[in-house]
This record gives C-alpha cells, sequence and structure tokens, in this order.
C-alpha cells in the first residue's frame, strides 16, 4: 500500500512540475483576462425546489441557489480539502472531543445584524433538534453541546473524538442565517433567507425564477463580481439545451452526455467537469437470494464490461469507479483488487453457486436509466443471468431503497465532503435491521472497525490507509458494483469565466464573472 | 332558467364533493410518504414518526379528510409541507400563467380552424379540403412536445427570432410577454387546431345538404352570407362543446408544454406536487381544476342556448 501510494505522490508531482511548466508558457502567451465588474449571469437549473431553508438543503440545485446566499463556515476547495469561510480556522483539543472554531471578524448578514458565535449557536442548535426534521439530522449526532466562548469563537462538545466535524459543517449544517430574521418570522427562511452570502435574494417566484443581487457589503473585498444572477429551474433537458443554444441562458447544469459531447465540438460553449464526490452503482441486498451468496455478487461484477457500458450509454463522459469515494476527495486513491470484465470467471462462480440466477433489477424511470438496465440485461444474457426490470418513479424508488424492498437496484450516491459521510450509513451494521441508507443490510465486523476508526482517527494520512482497507473490502464483498463516478457537468458560453471548479458541481458564485 | 341555474349549482357541489373525496384517497393511500421524502435517505423510523405527527398525518384518515374539507369551505386550501406557503395562493400565482396559455392556444386554434373548416365544406373534396385533412392528420398525430421541440429548432436555434424557454409575466413587460408565449400557444394550437376543423366541416357539410340552405340558395343569397349567415351557428355545436372539454381537461393537461417551455404554470405545479408528495397542493389543485371544468361546462351549456332557440324552448317547456 505505502508503496503505491509514494508512486502516485511521485507521479502526481510529475504531472503538477509538467502542469505548472504548460502554464507558465500558455500564460506568457496569453495574459490570462482580469476579472470584469458588473453583468447578469443566467443559470437554468435541473429542477425546481420548494425551500431554502438550511434543514431542507440538500439536492444540488438547493445547494447551488443556497450557496449563493447563505455561506457556509467551511467549504472544500478545488482539490477537496476543507477550508474556512465564515470561520477563519480551529484548534483540536482533548484528543477530538473538542473544537473551538474561530470565526471571521466583521462580517454582517443580509439584514444588517452581526455575524458571531452567537448566531453559530443559533443555527447549529436550530438544526439540532429533532421538531424540525433536518435531513442533516444523522451526521449530527455526535455533538454533544455548542456553546460561544466570545463573540468570535465556538465550541463544540463531541461525545467521540470526531474528524469529521469541519466536513459536516461544509455542507448544509454549516450554513449560517440570520437569527433576527428567523425569530422575527421563523416561517419567512423557507423562501426569504437572510445569509451573509455574496448574494442577496431580491425576488423568487415558485417554479419560475430566482433572482439575487449582489451584496455590496459583502466580506470578501472586490466580490462578487457579478451585479445579478437569475436561476431558472428548467426541469426538462431538452429545454436547458436549447435556451443555452439560443443564448436566453449562460450556464445549464446536468446536461445530457450526448450534449456534452456535442458543446465539446462547440466552440462558443465550455464544458467544466467537478471531479464528483461520489459513484453510481448496482446496490446488491445482501440478505435476500440470490446476492445474499457472494459468490453472485461477484459473478455480477465480472459479467459486467463497465468501459463498454459506459462508452455505449453515457459516451465515456464519466470516469470507472471502483470505490466510493469519489476523485474530488482528498481520500480519493485507486482500488487495485476490484474486479474487472471476466466472463470466464462469472461463468465459474455461477456453476459453483450451481442454481439458476434470475432477480428484478430496480431503476427509477428515465431514459437514460432504461437504456442502462437494458444494456445490463443483454450483458448477464450472456452468462446465464436473467433479468427483470422495473422502473418506478423517484420517491418510490427511494423508499423501496430505504426499507431494504429489492434485489438490484441502480443507484447513484452524489458524495459528500468526508469518506466518513459517504461509508458509514451506508455500511455500518449497526443499520442494518432496520430502515435505513444501509440499503443492501450489509454487515462486517472488520468494516464496522474501520468505520469507527476512521471517523474518530485525526491523522488525515492514517485515515486515508484505513478507508483504503474499507474500499479493499467492499471490493471483495460488493454490496455494490461501482459503475462510474458521479462527476458533475456545467456548460457555459466561453464568456462566463466560472472560477476554480469545485468536485461537488456547484458554481461558487462569488468567484463567477462574465466578459 | 332560474331552474337549470339552481340544477347546475346542486351538481357543482355533488361534483366538487367526489373530486375532493377522490383526490384525498388517491394521494393518501398511494405508496410513498411525504415524511420520509422530506427526511430522505437518513431518515430513522423515529424522525419519521415525529415529523408525520408534526404535519398532522399521524392523525385517522377521516378526520384529516374533514379538517382539509372544513379549511376549503373556508377558503383555506392548507399550507405546504417543506415550505409553508399557502397553496391557495401558490394556485393563483400560476393560474393566469396557464390561462393565457390555454385562452390564446384555443384561439389561435379556433382562428385556423374556422375558416379553413368552413371553406373545406363549402367546396368539399377541393384542393384546400384535402391539403387540410393530410395536414390535420400529421398535427393530430404528432404529439405536442416534439411539435414544441420543432418549433424551438426552427424558431429559437436557426431564426433566432424567438426565446426557447422562460417566461415574462404580462405586468413586467407586455411584448416581453407575447414573445415567450407564442411558441407554447403555437405548440398546444397546431395539436388542438385539426380536430376543431374537421368537426366543424362535417357538421357544416350536414348543414348545408339542409332544406333552408337550399331555399337561402334559390333566394340568390350570397354564398358568403349562407355560409356565416345561415350555416355557421347549427354547424357549431359539436365545436363548442369540444372546445369547452378541452379548456377543462387543459388547465391540468398542458403541463407538457409547460415543462417544455420553462411555463410556471398549474400543470408544472401538480407534477412537482405529486413527486415530492406534497399532498395538500395536489388536493388543492386537482379541486381548482375541478372547479374550473365545472364552471366551463356551464358557460357551455349557456351558449348552447344563445345559439339554439330549440335549446331555450326545451328549457322553458320543463
Amino acid at each position: 500500500m505505502y508503496t503505491r501510494r509514494c508512486m502516485t505522490g511521485g507521479l502526481m508531482a510529475a504531472l503538477a512540475v509538467g502542469a505548472a511548466v504548460a502554464m507558465a508558457t500558455a500564460a506568457q502567451a496569453q495574459a490570462p483576462a482580469a476579472p470584469k465588474r458588473g453583468g447578469t449571469l443566467t443559470m437554468a437549473l435541473e429542477a425546481d425546489f420548494p425551500s431554502l431553508d438550511p434543514l431542507r438543503i440538500s439536492s444540488l440545485v438547493e445547494r447551488q441557489v443556497g450557496m449563493t446566499i447563505i455561506d457556509p463556515l467551511f467549504d472544500i476547495d478545488g482539490k477537496g480539502k476543507i477550508v474556512p469561510v465564515l470561520a477563519t480556522g480551529y484548534e483540536v483539543l482533548d484528543g477530538g472531543r473538542t473544537y473551538r472554531i474561530k470565526l471571521r471578524e466583521g462580517v454582517k448578514f443580509h439584514d444588517g445584524t452581526p455575524f458571531d458565535a452567537d448566531a453559530v449557536v443559533f443555527n447549529v442548535e436550530r438544526t439540532r433538534d429533532p421538531k424540525n426534521a433536518c435531513r442533516c439530522l444523522a451526521t449530527l449526532d455526535n455533538i454533544e453541546s455548542v456553546k460561544a466562548v466570545d463573540p468570535h469563537t465556538v465550541e463544540f462538545k463531541l461525545k467521540a473524538p470526531d474528524a469529521v466535524l469541519p466536513a459536516i459543517l461544509s455542507d448544509s449544517p454549516g450554513l449560517i442565517v440570520s437569527p433576527t430574521a428567523i425569530k422575527a418570522d421563523p416561517k419567512s427562511v423557507a423562501q426569504r433567507p437572510v445569509g451573509a452570502g455574496p448574494f442577496v435574494l431580491k425576488e423568487w417566484q415558485q417554479g419560475h425564477k430566482v433572482v439575487v443581487e449582489r451584496n455590496p457589503d459583502y466580506w470578501r473585498k472586490g466580490a462578487p463580481y457579478l451585479d445579478r444572477v437569475v436561476f431558472l429551474p428548467l426541469s426538462n433537458e431538452e429545454s436547458r439545451q436549447s435556451s443555452l443554444l439560443s443564448g436566453s441562458v449562460d450556464v445549464i447544469e446536468t446536461p445530457s452526455p450526448r450534449f456534452i459531447t456535442q458543446a465539446r465540438a462547440n466552440k462558443k460553449l465550455k464544458v467544466e467537469t467537478g471531479a464528483g464526490l461520489g459513484t453510481t452503482f448496482l446496490m446488491m441486498n445482501t440478505r435476500t437470494p440470490p446476492f445474499d451468496d457472494v459468490r453472485v455478487r461477484r459473478a455480477i461484477a465480472f459479467a459486467t464490461n463497465r468501459p463498454l457500458f459506459i462508452k455505449a450509454i453515457y459516451q465515456n463522459e464519466f470516469p470507472i469507479a471502483d470505490d466510493l469515494i469519489g476523485p474530488g476527495m482528498w481520500a480519493h486513491s485507486k482500488t487495485p483488487n476490484f474486479p474487472r470484465y471476466d466472463p470466464k470467471q462469472a461463468r465459474k462462480l455461477l456453476a459453483e453457486y450451481g442454481k439458476p440466477v434470475s432477480f428484478t433489477l430496480g431503476t427509477s424511470a428515465s431514459p437514460y436509466n432504461t437504456l442502462a438496465a437494458q444494456a445490463f440485461q443483454e450483458m448477464w444474457k450472456e452468462v446465464g443471468i436473467n433479468v427483470e426490470i422495473k422502473q418506478v418513479e423517484q420517491a418510490r424508488f427511494i423508499r423501496d431503497a430505504i426499507t431494504h424492498n429489492f434485489q438490484m437496484s441502480y443507484f447513484r450516491w452524489a458524495g459528500r465532503p468526508d469518506p466518513d459521510l459517504n461509508l458509514y450509513r451506508a455500511f455500518h451494521s449497526r443499520f442494518a435491521d432496520e430502515p435505513s441508507s444501509n440499503y443492501t443490510q450489509f454487515s462486517s465486523k472488520k468494516m464496522d472497525e474501520l468505520l469507527e476508526r476512521g471517523r474518530t482517527t485525526l491523522d488525515l494520512a492514517e485515515r486515508q490507509k484505513i478507508y483504503d482497507q474499507a474500499s479493499a473490502l467492499l471490493a471483495d464483498e460488493l454490496p455494490y458494483f461501482f459503475l462510474f463516478y458521479a462527476t458533475f457537468h456545467n456548460i457555459m458560453s466561453t464568456k462566463v469565466h466560472a472560477g476554480p471548479i469545485i468536485a461537488d458541481g456547484v458554481m461558487r458564485m462569488h468567484d463567477v464573472w462574465v466578459e | 332558467m332560474l331552474a337549470t341555474g339552481l340544477r347546475h349549482a346542486a351538481s357543482l357541489i355533488g361534483i366538487l364533493f367526489a373530486v375532493s373525496l377522490v383526490t384525498f384517497l388517491l394521494m393518501n393511500l398511494a405508496p410513498g410518504d411525504p415524511a420520509l421524502a422530506i427526511l430522505g435517505d437518513t431518515a430513522t423510523a423515529e424522525s419519521i414518526a415525529a415529523l408525520r405527527h408534526t404535519l398532522g398525518l399521524d392523525l385517522p384518515l377521516a378526520q384529516r379528510y374533514l379538517q382539509w374539507v372544513g379549511g376549503v369551505l373556508q377558503g383555506d386550501l392548507g399550507q405546504s409541507f417543506r415550505a409553508n406557503e399557502p397553496v391557495a395562493g401558490a394556485i393563483l400565482q400560476r393560474f393566469p400563467v396557464t390561462l393565457e396559455l390555454l385562452v390564446g392556444a384555443q384561439l389561435v386554434a379556433l382562428g385556423l380552424a374556422i375558416p379553413i373548416g368552413i371553406y373545406a365544406a363549402y367546396r368539399t373534396r377541393g384542393a384546400v379540403d384535402r391539403i387540410s385533412l393530410a395536414v390535420a392528420l400529421a398535427f393530430v398525430s404528432t404529439p405536442p412536445f416534439l411539435i414544441g421541440i420543432v418549433l424551438i429548432y426552427v424558431f429559437a436555434l436557426q431564426l433566432g427570432v424567438l426565446p426557447a424557454t422562460g417566461y415574462v409575466s404580462l405586468s413586467e413587460d407586455v411584448l416581453g410577454n407575447l414573445r415567450c408565449m407564442v411558441l407554447p400557444v403555437l405548440t398546444l394550437a397546431l395539436f388542438e387546431f385539426p380536430v376543431y376543423m374537421r368537426l366543424l366541416r362535417s357538421d357544416m357539410v350536414r348543414t348545408l345538404q339542409q332544406n333552408f340552405i337550399s331555399l337561402a340558395r334559390a333566394i340568390g343569397l350570397p354564398p358568403w352570407r349562407i355560409l356565416l349567415g345561415h350555416a355557421l351557428k347549427p354547424s357549431s355545436f359539436s365545436l363548442i362543446t369540444v372546445v369547452g372539454i378541452n379548456m377543462g381537461r387543459l388547465i391540468g393537461g398542458a403541463v407538457i408544454v409547460e415543462v417544455l417551455f420553462g411555463l410556471p404554470g398549474i400543470g408544472e405545479l401538480l407534477i412537482n406536487g405529486i413527486y415530492q408528495r406534497e399532498y395538500l397542493i395536489v388536493q388543492g389543485v386537482v379541486l381548482f381544476i375541478g372547479v374550473f371544468f365545472v364552471l366551463i361546462n356551464m358557460l357551455v351549456d349557456l351558449l348552447y342556448a344563445l345559439l339554439d332557440p330549440r335549446v331555450r324552448l326545451d328549457a322553458a317547456r320543463r
């Protein structure tokens, strides 16, 4: 393991030097244009959304609009590292049982009230209150208490040593809104959230558009560059694409793979790819035949030609995945023992299993999912596996997953900024018996032990080793058969300068400018 | 006339009661749970139970229905689970968009269908009749989303004269509103007009064979007066019925066109409500569509009476 890391490290260094030289040459040839101030950016979103209350922010769309208005305590940078935003840094005490977080001074919410330790405590307590039913509640269960030490310092006391808190506070629990505004009108936060972000919410017509305007008092000096951003929910893929082509919007998210390929050939457009924090996979219920036998799960892996699949269905726009830790995360690394396509091996395992294998493959209803499911059906027919496809709408599909009511399911986990947030709730045996996000009811003592150590170990290099072992274990046990990483594509006019590309696909609007 | 009015009012109440009950049951008995939809994959048994309690979903079905109907009778359609916004407000905000789309589409469809239909009936098996039949068949067998995509391709991408998607409200900018409504209106109109045109044509052909038309011809009235002054009115019953039904159907059924062109209409609200398990939004929208449908039908009945003295006499005799 260690040798491999050294080698990859060396390779990375060589690449970095190469890239630096290339960039220097490019810079000499063409000086990078200085950011221009002003203008409006119009972005088409993949869906409408009902609320921007941090308690309800979780989807890509909600994060995109929410993070434009509401700044978080922490964020991830272009390499997936956790960096402070409204925080300025933190101290870890008591071996990871206490976090003392320093807050940025002189920051004001859009209503003019100061951002301070009391505001942070108010927000965290609100998120932690079970009555408020935050989606994020489960990720906060290690917090014992939170208090203001002085106006610019907050202290978190934790039940057990915790390496994940800063990552959690870079997600929706770290989005801080004005307590004054919430106290004045508790319902207002859903549709008129008051944050301290680079833009102020001006207008929101449900189902139609959200207009935000520059925050003149934003704490990052000089930012934002844009005067205004307009978000349009256009749930139809074709409509987003034609709006971009006709110039009525400047950026679209979640284009079809075919359109990505077209856009690469179009001189007026550019494709920006967020490396992604998660993975698309086939998950198999480890307590229901035939997948209660690991040989059948492995046979599925050997019978699937992933490179061909990704090329045929997704125009090669997504990289092959061997684990649940996306390339945009600091802990991403290779998993050499992940099974490769080998139909002979698949037939051998099926022969050992001895019974005919047939099962139902569930997907949520969409044209691409239909194509994908049919491709699997054909591939597995080659080794004598019989598959029935069952498509249901999204809400029902998720419910079936949570209640373990499936044999195999074509699923996507968009990913979160720490391996613990991707793996713990998906594979820890303590969730296996109840309805939960351990969908496959996976249980393994070794996995439990790795997951516990992973979240309590503070040293990053140590944690990396632990999660490498977890990925290796998953590659042997295969509750999930990983297919490709959930990269995010935003396609935009070449006039748009997007700033650093972040792995989660959300454009950080304070960095964006237009020519 | 009064009796007719009362009969209509009674049937309106009956129908709306049935609509409210069926929608409520369909939504509440269908698989999927708003609490689970809100909590997502981090839900636990306890957090689901707690949220169901907060949302009032743990009360018995009958009690929830009565509560809802009680609110509706006082003009309160309830509030959405996630945004806590009044459902009535959401519907009223979106209704003008759908209404404009509908009325526009019907006017354009009738504007195409009436002249072509009359002329095709007047010169049966003539060039116009045959060409219009072919065109009608083509449009009526093309799904609206395809018509929409072709229109976007031609007018927005190739010619660049109209926006591909988007909506500007009338109060913001009248010209901008018209520009963004042209393609959606045309999409619906092109799909609707063939039926209108063929209906009018066939009824008109039948009318033109009647004695009073022969008489009018014998007197020497010019063809346009015979067609417009004498034949059109008695030939338009089926047309009016179908236009009425379509108005009711499209108030919630224009969703494909609304989604394709990014119009924030009623259909789009309904579909999102279904996906997100926002029971009260779905119930409210369906009830609203029900009221609209019944009102349109009353209007159509009144129009019959205006157009045909026999209907009036018939009602008076009763």
